[in-house]
């Protein structure tokens, strides 16, 4: 049979069971590989090896509760960096080694194939797991996140889309409101708000600004010219009283002169020093300065008397100088107001120049009265409540000119935002229907895509599902996403005539198994299966009898012969056995058997059990034949063939607790009726059929059956005496029946399909009749 | 082997070529941008505008 796989050898070293250098060769000729050992043998560090190689990991020792499971790699005695998984691939020698953090692959850091390990401990989770895992398990085949990820910008740029497009509309209606609103205000004859609005933006108004500003700061200068003569008028009061109070200082003065008897101010010295001295000595007889005696009397009163009128012509004069000085300073505000009333009159006019003609008209009179004041800086000619009015006037003025400004920057503004907000929304409208279409196409498209996805691993779940339990997979199996949740798939099947039930509520655990092994088989063929090599690790343990004869002959044969290639390890003996007596298509099929494990030895191959044909034809061929272990062998193989051929055509033997024996069933076969019909054409290399008897064979070894006991199974004193060469032609014979009757690679004829005789796969061997002769 | 997200894309956009709904030339850069992850809401419209826009711009060329 043509077979995809490369692999030759598999080299574990140091690595879990491996305490020695364990290496498995692979038929080059076959890609599936089934290997057999019992408990504790070694298969599940094969399985490692391959996980370890693939996947970087060693998925026996996940969710065993181990904490740091890489402690756990090497074999016990050893380290890290003492495991060598090795295998030869594809003309290559790929190699996987532990550094201190991961798995190291060479020559390259990735395989050119990928490795799936599916382990009993594992194979009910692709069943029973919470929806997520599921779905993260699928993820490979469904993953579209990439998409979806664009599919909500598109769905919210929709969204934004619609919402600008109602938002236009809305200030479309707005603008629509205040335009009509000022038309209605303008009564400007115009029949449609929309032609006036564009009427009078096409004859703006001059720039207001520089009149505003030019006639704001004439009334500036004017506010300015009444605020100096609400200064002048008390400044001017206080320099008239300043002038009275100076002229009653000087009257006063010229009083206080009159009176004093001298102005002398040394004369004045000599009073204060001679009270001084009175104040300090008594007057004596005589004037103490001109030593007179007359008028001695009274002199220091006197003296004091004289000092008093001095006092007050002092005071007087005093009084003139502050007098002086205040009328002085008040005089010089008041030119000084004067002065500044000159230059702001002069300063005002020049503004009132630069103003509107228009407000300078209305109050000529007022503001000529300005002119007078420039002349002479008397504020008195100043009309004040022209000048007032004037001010109110140029506010209103300046007011009026502004509204008229921001009534056509309204209109200018709102009809823009009009057309502004027409234009986008125009544009929104053309692009809203094709983001529509666009999100609709991308909804359905990915609908149709996931569900097609999902129907097919259903479908192929279902189909394989019911190669094992007929009538129980196809149709009823099913893959849902949920939609309220992302990332969420559930798996559902019908259970008796109820559809979409959880597998896990209703089936037996051999049930889910082999559902499990589905679910895993369809999902690593459906990506590359001729670049995957498949290997599952003892997953046939809770799988029925019966199931699990349809397991192996109707499913794994077929199904591994999609894949790179297939690596099966199983503790169950009749699948070797049945393996053994070629009643499996064996043909791509290889068996490795294990030994028993130790410390010392790690993993070993075992002697496998050879084909009873294959162990027949070794000992004919032996030099010499090896007589006893042919006959043995021969003996064996035809009651076997005896038991095929009594099943095959329902032959009579007797009915009796224990096994059939050869005598049993051999005269039932080798009777001239089935004799004489029996035949079996057998397939040559080019396609055509050579025709081999059978019936004239069983006869003779009907005839030679006692020399398998006299040879093969006892001690007998004939074998003494008998001809060696009549035991080997009794092996021959049955080796030659053997031969004819089963394929080395499809096995015995089973099939009888085409109705006329029974046939293996490939119809290497029909065997006629199909029926017992009559 | 092309992954769901390059196998789905491939085809939306090729229906979206197809519906008229963004030219060949957009519709390449929408998907480059999908499958970077870069994709944002307002490249969709952008896409859609444009293509309207150089539809438009072919028509005045075809008068």
């Amino acid at each position: 049979m043509a077979t995809n796989s490369t692999l030759r050898t598999l080299r574990i070293k140091k690595f879990r069971g491996s305490t020695r250098d364990f290496t498995i060769k692979f038929d080059p000729k076959k890609s599936l590989t089934l290997i057999y050992g019992e408990n504790g043998s070694g298969k599940t560090t094969i399985c490692d090896a391959f996980d370890f190689l693939g996947n970087g990991k060693v998925g026996s020792l996940e969710g065993r509760g181990l904490g740091q499971i890489r402690p756990y790699w090497p074999a016990l005695g050893t380290s890290s960096a003492d495991i060598l998984v090795e295998l030869e691939a594809d003309g290559a020698i790929w190699k996987a080694q532990a550094n201190t953090k991961t798995v190291v692959l060479s020559p390259k850091s990735t395989l050119p194939f990928k490795i799936e390990v599916l382990r009993r401990s594992s194979i009910l989770r692709l069943v029973q797991d919470a929806p997520k895992e599921k779905y993260d398990a699928l993820r490979p085949f469904i993953d579209i996140s990439l998409f979806e990820q664009a599919e909500s910008a598109l769905r919210s740029q929709l969204k934004d889309s619609r919402s600008a497009q109602s938002d236009s509309v809305n200030r479309i209606a707005e603008n629509q409101d205040t335009l009509q609103r000022l038309w209605k205000e303008s009564a400007s004859g115009i029949p449609d708000a929309m032609k006036w609005a564009e009427d009078v933006i096409q004859t703006p108004p001059s720039n207001p600004a520089d009149e505003i500003k030019a006639i704001r700061n004439a009334a500036t200068a004017l506010e300015s010219l009444t605020t100096l003569n609400a200064l002048a008028v008390p400044a001017t009061q206080e320099s008239n009283v300043a002038v009275e109070a100076a002229k009653v200082a000087s009257a006063d003065l010229a009083t206080a002169e009159a009176e004093a008897m001298s102005s002398d101010a040394a004369f004045e010295r000599i009073l204060l020093a001679a009270r001084d001295h009175f104040n300090q000595h008594a007057v004596g007889d005589s004037c103490p300065l001109c030593e007179s005696a007359e008028r001695v009397n009274g002199l220091a009163v006197r003296v004091g008397e004289r000092l008093a009128k001095l006092k007050t012509l002092t005071e007087a004069r005093s009084t003139v100088v502050a007098t002086q000085s205040t009328f002085k300073a008040k005089q010089a505000v008041v030119e000084n107001l004067s002065q500044r009333i000159i230059t702001a009159a002069t300063g005002a006019l020049e503004k009132i120049n630069k103003a509107s003609a228009e407000w300078s008209a209305a109050h000529k009179d007022a503001l000529d009265t300005v002119v007078t004041v420039q002349k002479d800086g008397d504020l008195s000619n100043l009309d004040m409540v022209g000048i007032k009015a004037a001010c109110d006037a140029a506010t209103i003025y300046c007011s009026a000119l502004e509204n008229k400004s921001t009534w056509y920057a309204t209109i200018s503004t709102v009809y823009e935002q009009y057309r502004n907000n027409m234009a986008r929304e125009a544009a929104v409208a053309r692009v809203v229907p094709k983001l529509e279409q666009a999100l609709d196409i991308c909804e359905k498209m990915r609908k149709g895509f996931l569900d097609s996805i999902l129907s097919a691993i259903a479908q192929e779940v279902g189909r394989l599902y019911e190669i094992i339990h007929p009538g129980e997979g196809l149709n009823k199996i099913t893959l849902k996403l949920d939609p309220k949740r992302a990332g969420s798939l559930d798996l559902a099947t019908q259970f008796l005539s109820s559809p979409d039930q959880p597998p896990h509520a209703y089936f037996s655990e051999s049930h889910l198994d082999s559902l499990g092994l589905c679910i895993f088989l369809a999902l690593a063929a459906m990506k590359d299966p001729e670049h995957t090599i498949v290997v599952m690790d003892d997953v046939l343990g809770s799988i029925d009898e019966p199931h699990v004869d349809r397991l192996i002959e109707k499913m794994l044969y077929e199904e591994s012969a999609q894949f790179k290639h297939t690596i099966i390890t199983t503790h169950y003996q009749p699948w070797r056995e049945k393996f053994r007596w070629g009643w499996l298509k064996n043909g791509q099929c290889e068996l490795i058997e294990l030994g028993l494990w130790n410390a010392t030895n790690g993993i070993a191959t075992a002697q496998s059990s050879q084909a009873p044909l294959y162990e027949l034809r070794q000992h004919i061929s032996a030099t010499p034949p090896a007589l006893q272990s042919a006959c043995a062998s021969a003996g064996v193989l035809l009651e076997a063939i005896c038991d095929y051929l009594t099943a095959q055509y329902e032959c009579d033997v007797p009915r009796r607790r224990g096994k059939l024996t050869l005598g049993d069933m051999l005269p039932r076969v080798a009777v001239k009726k089935i004799a004489d019909a029996l035949r079996v054409d057998v397939r040559q290399p080019d396609g055509s059929y050579i025709t081999t008897t059978l019936g004239d064979k069983l006869i003779r070894l009907r005839e030679m059956a006692q020399l398998r006991n006299i040879f093969g199974c006892h001690y007998n004193d004939l074998s003494h005496v008998l001809p060696q060469q009549d035991a080997l032609d009794f092996a021959i014979l049955v080796h030659d029946v053997g031969s004819a009757l089963i394929c080395d690679d499809q096995g015995w004829p089973g099939s009888d399909k085409s109705g006329e005789y029974w046939a293996t796969k490939g119809e290497t061997r029909r065997l006629y009749p199909l029926k017992k002769p009559q | 082997m092309p992954t769901p997200n390059q196998e789905l894309t491939e085809i939306v956009c090729a229906a979206l070529a197809e519906a008229g709904i963004a030219s060949e030339k957009e519709v390449a850069s929408l998907k480059a941008r999908i499958l970077a992850g870069k994709v944002k809401a307002e490249d969709w419209y952008l896409a859609v505008e444009n293509s309207l826009k150089q539809a438009s711009e072919a028509e005045k060329d075809g008068n």
